[in-house]
């Protein structure tokens, strides 16, 4: 915008449209969505796990357990809504309290890194022993 | 466009000097709890990939898993969920306009604390004397074992004795353990 414009515009107007209004809402959204979906998700998995601890020798019933699609779905579901509720929540964290900016990036996208990758390991071995591959 | 701001805006209570409160200790334990859980997920993810890599590294987790030092780890992890699953239920509620009242807060808090604290004594102790009757199922087998032995057994009983004799070991193993 030019000078002149800008000058008779109102500090609110100026902030319009600039910085975290644009992307800050779809993290809080998504925060709030997974955490929503979680909250079935995770009810369900404290009990199935509960029960798997007491009976699950090895994988032979692992590999039962999760030949269930109604168990393997849920789960993979889980996984996924787990580890992308963790990652916006852990960048919040980081955002708040690193104010070093070289650690602060690092940490940023190491968390990002690794919820990405312990979300696609999960994935790969729910589908692995649902399929008995 | 960055002017200095002509009012003189409060400054957020720094917490050295701020008395801790219901409210602001439930808020960094949502937190703490979060991050803990992000880290005890890693370890969930590690056991499905042990169960589908090799029937070894899933039995090697399974003896892990025996330890106290870990028992006590996963004590508090499932402190740690349940505290952030009722606290972000609490925050829910708070996204949609309702409970915002500081004696409401306050009480949902306490609330979200009981819940934690009483699912957690309640997973535990029902895993704990699950894990009891398991045991004493086993040694009442061991007696039967050893009344049947030398009789006359017929193929079915064959099956039963061998899966029981399993179940022995693996409890004395349990034992030694």
């Amino acid at each position: 915008m030019s000078k002149k414009t800008s000058e008779l515009l109102t500090p609110l107007a100026k902030a319009r449209g600039l910085g975290a209004a644009k992307s800050g809402f779809h993290h809080w959204w998504v925060q709030r969505l997974t955490a929503i979906a979680l909250i079935p998700l995770t009810a369900w998995f404290a009990w199935q796990l509960m029960c798997l601890a007491a009976h699950a020798k090895d994988v032979a019933d692992m590999a039962e357990w999760m030949g269930n699609p109604f168990h393997a779905l849920p789960l993979l579901t889980l996984i996924i809504a787990m580890f992308w509720h963790a990652a916006l929540g852990l960048q919040v964290v980081i955002e708040d309290y690193v104010t070093c900016p070289c650690s602060k990036m690092t940490l940023l996208i190491g968390t990002k890194f690794i919820c990405f990758g312990a979300a696609l390991v999960g994935a790969f071995a729910i589908i692995k022993l649902h399929f008995g591959l | 466009m960055t002017e200095k701001s002509p009012v003189e805006r409060p400054l957020s209570p720094h917490l050295q000097i701020y008395r801790p409160q219901l409210t602001s200790f439930t808020s960094i334990m949502h937190r703490f709890s979060g991050i803990a859980l992000a880290a005890g997920s890693l370890l969930l993810v590690y056991w499905l990939w042990a169960a589908a890599y090799s029937p070894d590294t899933f039995a090697c987790f399974q003896n892990c898993s025996k330890g106290i030092l870990w028992k006590l780890m996963m004590v508090g992890w499932t402190l740690a969920f349940f505290y952030h699953f009722g606290n972000g239920i609490r925050h829910l509620f708070w996204d949609m306009g309702k409970g915002y009242s500081i004696p409401t807060a306050t009480k949902s808090g306490l609330a979200v604390i009981a819940f934690a604290l009483i699912m957690t004594a309640g997973v535990w102790i029902a895993a704990l004397t699950h894990k009891a009757e398991m045991t004493e199922e086993t040694v009442e087998v061991e007696v039967t074992e050893e009344n049947i032995e030398g009789a006359v057994i017929d193929g079915a009983k064959a099956v039963e004795a061998e899966d029981d004799d399993d179940d022995a070991e693996d409890a004395q193993k349990e034992g030694d353990e």
